[in-house]
């Protein structure tokens, strides 16, 4: 890899920790997620300071050639990553249709007391 | 005996003064509420103007979760039986007292209105494919759980407390009806039939397309299966 690729590379992963720091800091990711994200992040970094440890894990696991081992691992995360984001969804939809059918609940209620009350000045 | 009919409507302008009218007649021994489930057309006006009782969602839930808002209005009001109308005038409001029967005299908890139980006293006729699709997940239902279902798919049923409370902490969102019929019966409450007669609709459209029911079919089995 060349000094130029490496260097910028470096600075891209950078900013890409810094980004997610200061996502955390101004409440935008919540701490579970968060975690995964800047994990992610020093993986990178980690990969780019230490030459040749790709290739070395890549050898021992048995892949036939680096690239595919990084193919798996990262389609393999991003499915499951995926995964956990459509159980998050349903979860906040279960959590709307409560609400919502709260909301109907609480306004019938306080309409009827509504019509209670104007009754009750009228007489 | 306090009994509440939960009339969920989506665009029901043309029907619901009608369904509400037929319902107003058995007032002497039943509530109900309308469940506006954010209909576009002039629903709620109507519903506003004619003094009905109704709820109104703030955004559309589907079918499921429309019920699931009636449901938790009787347990809320403390109803003894709750019954599930359709807002669209296809289910016929003299068949309510017989549905009622199993739950008072037999302790049943949960009564299904069937239309294939006796098909002569039924007027309407689903399509073929639904016919179909209604036969198998029935007969599933009735192989699996060894009990005598024929319309599983039936949105006309009476509900006695112990089933109110269980709808109320769960009720499918897309496929209610024979997914709450299969939670019942594991829930071990009695669950019987009864038949009834049911309308050709009036106006407005069904809340399932033709196109939609093979992605029905496999989704109730396996919510049956698992």
């Amino acid at each position: 890899m060349s000094i130029f690729l490496k260097v910028s590379l470096t600075i891209i992963t950078i900013i890409y920790i810094m980004s997610i720091l200061i996502s955390i800091k101004r409440s935008k990711l919540n701490s579970h997620i968060s975690l995964f994200w800047l994990i992610s992040g020093f993986g990178l970094l980690i990969i780019l300071c230490i030459p040749n440890l790709v290739e070395f894990i890549s050898i021992k696991l048995g892949f036939e050639k680096t690239s595919n081992m990084i193919f798996f691992f990262t389609i393999f995360v991003a499915f499951w990553l995926l995964y956990i984001i459509t159980i998050k969804v349903s979860e906040n939809y279960e959590r709307s249709v409560k609400l919502t059918q709260e909301i109907g609940l609480l306004q019938n209620r306080i309409h009827k007391l509504e019509e209670k009350y104007c009754d009750t000045n009228k007489s | 005996m306090k009994i509440l009919v939960i009339v969920p409507a989506y665009n029901e302008e043309k029907n619901i003064l009608n369904v509400c009218k037929e319902l107003d007649k058995k007032s002497s021994f039943l509530d109900y509420i309308v469940i506006n489930d954010c209909s576009t057309d002039n629903t709620k006006n109507i519903l506003k103007e004619n003094n009905i009782n109704y709820i109104d969602l703030p955004y559309n839930l589907g079918i499921g979760g429309t019920v699931q808002t009636g449901y938790k209005y009787a347990l809320e009001h403390d109803y003894d039986i709750a019954i599930q109308f359709d807002g669209d005038g296809q289910h016929d409001a003299e068949y309510i007292q017989k549905i009622c029967e199993p739950i008072i005299s037999k302790n049943v908890n949960l009564v299904i209105g069937s239309r294939n139980l006796e098909p002569e006293i039924c007027e309407f006729k689903s399509t073929f494919m639904r016919r179909v699709g209604n036969k198998i997940i029935s007969s599933i239902i009735s192989k699996l759980y060894r009990i005598k279902i024929t319309d599983a798919t039936s949105g006309f049923r009476a509900a006695d407390k112990k089933t109110i409370r269980l709808f109320c902490e769960k009720y499918d969102f897309k496929y209610p009806e024979p997914i709450s019929l299969v939670k019942a019966i594991k829930s071990n409450l009695v669950v019987t039939e009864e038949s009834v007669n049911m309308k050709y609709r009036l106006g407005g459209e069904s809340s399932i397309k033709i196109s939609n029911s093979i992605v029905y079919m496999i989704q109730v089995l396996i919510n049956i299966i698992i």
